[in-house]
């Protein structure tokens, strides 16, 4: 037997109840073991696929990690790639409990360097580097392969980070002062790193420019997360107000490329008075700096674009000069959610926003937006303990006119909120195990934006 | 004497006059602003309504007679009412301004009020017309009365039509006012619906009931020299030139329609409105209203505005100015129609074209959209959104759809309109000479606030 030596085994069962299959579909799970069967956990867990409960199969890359020992219970959680058949249910094996057991080496497209904020990730799609002071995406690089080449493609502005996050606040007398995550400076920073995926997660305040951080200013959170093998990185945020705090805005989910890598920015909506059997359509808007030239800088497209378009992308249909390949990039929505204490968190004029300024595009999503930031009538009050929250994927990919990156992309963002069922068996008897966290997957809560027959 | 020109006013002779107090309210300085209010006046039995009824302004220099358009009069024991239409010049922001409406002069003859409106009929069918001002010429249809070209004679002066079905290019195009209409859905029939892919323009699965289908409708026309009013009204029938006769239908009317058009002799912007009912239970793959449809290539760019909606009271809305792709042949994908998905709310403030080269410019704000079932209370909706629409070598225009399906002649996606639905629409069409972005959003927000807010007229 080829797992001779291991001791125990956590069996999952994996269900999927879409309709289509799920290749390749990245998993996480948490799992609690007793502590005396716990002593070499970072080098011997084995996933294993069982096709039946008796049979072993083939073993699948994994990596574990966040292992924590509680007394008598440790916990652990390991992430693998499985593929999952349409409407089925898929068993896994989690081999553990092997004091000889040395620790696997998987070959992996993903690499990742850096110290502290500075950090940079690649796989064979894309590369990452972050700013090194706040930690923000500096650069994302998109890579093109065609036969034994890889053609690259900065599509992100040079020297300036990645906002993140932005609040507006409302100064006295009615003056607006912006602070975004960009402007942080070695804020607090975790890593993870690993064969399957690596991530930064950094935490601070987001303070007043020009004022030291304070207990009364907003906390922050941001997280990033770079997988082996996939297209896409994940994006997180999490915003809490600590003090009453009177505003002009909140932008959140934000992204800004180059305006000269993109020819359009495509929408998808999700249109609740469309009847199931019918599709919903994507928009277009040309961006392309060639044909807007004489159009005054700012939101492009008003408060038109509603707040939770499930996904929406930078096109390139033009084939530049000196990259001659179309591509996208897309932001595809997994999480959103806010909160205040006693009711809903204030919004106010809540939309996603696409803005055209010095010679970059942005979109952000906007639970707050003032435009005539100069009025006290205008300023909004976010009470102590409001909370944003945010997630998204971003994906990088070709772009064709027959639809085939158009149809992909909304089958990603259906897969992504389409939860699977994960089950952990025999019930765990060994003691109180300890609450999950919370942490950032490709998964979604936005089911009902892809319930239409499709898109076109 | 043009509307808006002003001549001294004898008072001698009249019997009296109705004071009419006109105030601005939103701080707006207004020219030529239009006033269109009822009154009912003295008339004994020998009075002439067509010579003893003037409008006279008030003001410092005197009492000084301006053009009026006395309308839809009817005659009482001892009184006259009706309504007047008249523009007041100028009123400044936040003021207000005294018109008379002197009544009551057997000597005095009918004035004779000069219009710079030209209205003149084409020849080539009942409802066959040309009406021009200083601004622009419309011609209308010639059996349907709907708006068929727009010139902008500040702009470029070329046609604005619209080219839908190839068979009337050579007889001057499609028209630009092309709703209310409707796709009365037939998914049942086993026709050409399986080549649809693959050619011919008419797809048996539908029948086009759009009002400008009407063969000579019954219609009303108010003509003066303040404005030039046509109403038309009847049942919409299948287009008589793009249906399939051979095809068994129901012979009852469904679908009934009233479309009015005002043009002001001395105003840059034409009033429209229209009303559509369901006469019984139907089916469709789209219904749709305020709908003006141009050739793709006519303008550059395309603006749009909100309401101002939950917008608090200091701060300002963003309208959006976006570059056409149809016009430069940059779509994404060359046949999806509609490049704003179904995202803009179905009423909005305004919206319109420019053209950055040529100057042409047209704006439509939306006064009123009112919808319900007569029956049932509320109306059907199934997409109900703005859908701007645009391809390379075909068109650009907006629609207000109520159901719109986006997944055309399938059965599952017809909708279903019972018996009573009403739709209903008030827009101003505005013609303008277009200089630059900043300036032509600023006359446009200008413009929808003097609309929306117009003087209020008081007769005293």
């Amino acid at each position: 037997m080829k797992y001779k030596g291991w001791n125990f085994e956590k069996t999952l069962l994996i269900r999927s109840d879409s309709a289509f299959d799920r290749p390749g579909e990245f998993i996480d799970v948490y799992v609690a073991v007793e502590t005396q069967s716990a002593r070499n956990l970072a080098n011997d867990v084995r996933v294993v696929i069982k096709p039946e409960w008796n049979r072993i199969g083939p073993e699948l890359p994994c990596q574990v990690y966040d292992i924590q020992e509680h007394g008598p219970v440790t916990t652990f959680r390991v992430a693998f790639a499985a593929d999952i058949p349409a409407n089925a249910t898929r068993r896994v094996g989690i081999l553990y409990d092997n004091p000889g057991a040395a620790r696997p080496r998987y070959e992996t497209d993903l690499s990742d360097s850096g110290a502290g904020s500075d950090f940079a990730a690649e796989n064979r799609h894309f590369r990452a580097r972050t700013d090194p002071l706040s930690g923000q995406i500096d650069e994302l690089t998109i890579k093109m392969q065609v036969l034994e080449y890889t053609h690259l493609k900065r599509l992100t502005p040079a020297g300036r980070p990645q906002e993140g996050i932005r609040v507006i606040f409302a100064g006295k007398p009615a003056c607006p002062a912006a602070s975004c995550a960009s402007s942080w400076r070695e804020p607090e920073t975790t890593r993870i790193e690993g064969p399957l995926f690596c991530s930064i997660a950094r935490r601070g305040k987001l303070s007043p420019p020009g004022e030291p951080a304070a207990e009364s200013h907003p906390s922050l959170e941001i997280e990033y997360k770079f997988f082996a093998d996939y297209p896409f990185l994940l994006v997180s945020s999490r915003l809490e107000f600590t003090a009453d705090t009177p505003v002009y805005g909140i932008y959140h989910d934000s992204l800004a490329v180059q305006e000269s890598c993109f020819s359009h920015y495509c929408f998808r909506p999700s249109t609740p008075s469309l009847p199931e059997t019918d599709l919903e359509e994507a928009g277009h808007i040309l961006v392309e700096p060639e044909y807007t030239r004489s159009l005054p800088p700012g939101p492009i497209f008003g408060d038109f674009l509603p707040y939770g378009l499930p996904w929406h992308a930078f096109v390139s249909c033009i084939r530049k000069q000196d990259f001659r390949f179309d591509y996208a990039l897309a932001g595809i929505r997994l999480e959103d959610d806010s909160s205040s204490p006693g009711g809903p968190a204030p919004a106010y004029r809540a939309a996603t926003y696409l803005v055209r300024d010095g010679g970059q595009l942005a979109w952000f999503r906007a639970p707050v937006y003032v435009k005539k930031q100069d009025c006290a009538g205008n300023i909004i009050m976010i009470p102590r303990g409001t909370i944003y929250t945010a997630a998204s994927a971003w994906h990088l990919g070709e772009w064709d006119e027959k639809k085939k990156w158009l149809t992909g992309i909304d089958a990603l963002g259906r897969r992504f909120n389409s939860k699977l069922s994960i089950t952990q068996h025999p019930r765990f008897l060994g003691g109180q195990v300890p609450d999950e966290k919370r942490i950032l997957l490709p998964c979604g809560n936005f089911s009902r934006d892809y319930e239409k027959a499709g898109v076109r | 004497m043009k509307p808006g020109a002003a001549n001294k006013f004898n008072e001698k002779g009249w019997r009296g006059y109705l004071a009419i107090r006109l105030s601005e309210t939103t701080n707006l300085d207004r020219e030529q602003e239009p006033v269109d209010l009822a009154f009912t006046a003295p008339a004994p039995g020998d009075f002439n309504p067509a010579a003893e009824l003037r409008i006279v302004h008030a003001g410092d220099s005197g009492p000084e007679e301006i053009p009026a358009q006395f309308y839809r009069l009817e005659r009482k024991p001892g009184e006259i009412s009706g309504r007047v239409a008249f523009l007041a010049e100028r009123i400044p922001a936040g003021g207000q301004a005294e018109f008379r409406l002197y009544h009551g002069n057997s000597h005095a003859a009918a004035p004779d009020y000069a219009s710079p409106m030209r209205v003149s009929e084409g020849g080539n069918g009942p409802q066959h017309y040309f009406i021009e001002n200083e601004f622009y010429k419309i011609e209308t249809m010639p059996q349907s009365g709907q708006i068929w070209h727009v010139w902008n004679k500040k702009g470029s002066n070329k046609s604005w039509h619209h080219n839908e079905w190839n068979v009337n290019k050579d007889k001057g195009g499609d028209p630009c006012h092309w709703a209310p209409n409707c796709w009365a859905a037939y998914p049942e029939r086993v026709t050409n619906g399986y080549d649809v892919m693959t050619g011919g323009e008419d797809i048996d699965l539908i029948d086009w009931n759009y009002a400008f289908g009407w063969q000579n409708p019954e219609n009303e026309i108010i003509s003066g020299p303040v404005f030039h009013e046509i109403s038309r009204w009847g049942t919409i029938w299948p287009h008589p030139e793009h249906t399939n006769p051979g095809i068994r239908r129901d012979p009852s009317p469904f679908i009934r329609a009233r479309v009015t058009y005002r043009f002001y002799a001395a105003l840059p912007w034409f009033y429209q409105s229209s009303v559509l009912e369901t006469l019984k239970d139907m089916r469709c793959f789209f219904i749709r209203n305020c709908q003006f449809v141009f050739l793709a290539n006519i303008f550059s760019h395309t603006f749009i505005a909100p309401e101002r909606k939950g917008i608090l009271p200091e701060d300002e809305e963003n309208a959006a100015v976006l570059r056409l792709m149809g016009q430069i042949n940059r779509k994404p994908y060359s046949h999806q129609q509609h490049s704003l998905s179904n995202v803009l709310p179905s009423k909005l403030a305004y919206y319109g074209f420019y053209n950055e080269e040529n100057s042409d410019g047209f704006a439509l704000f939306q006064l009123v959209e009112k919808n319900s079932n007569t029956r049932l209370g509320a109306p059907v909706y199934q997409n109900h959104a703005t859908l701007f629409s645009e391809l390379p070598g075909w068109s650009s225009y907006y629609c207000r759809a109520f159901s719109y399906t986006n997944q055309r002649y399938n059965p599952e996606n017809a909708t279903f309109l019972p018996d009573g639905e009403r739709y209903e629409e008030e827009n101003i069409c505005l013609i303008f000479k277009h200089a630059d972005p900043a300036d032509t959003l600023a006359r446009m927000k200008k413009a929808d606030m003097c609309l929306k807010n117009p003087l209020k007229a008081e007769l005293l």
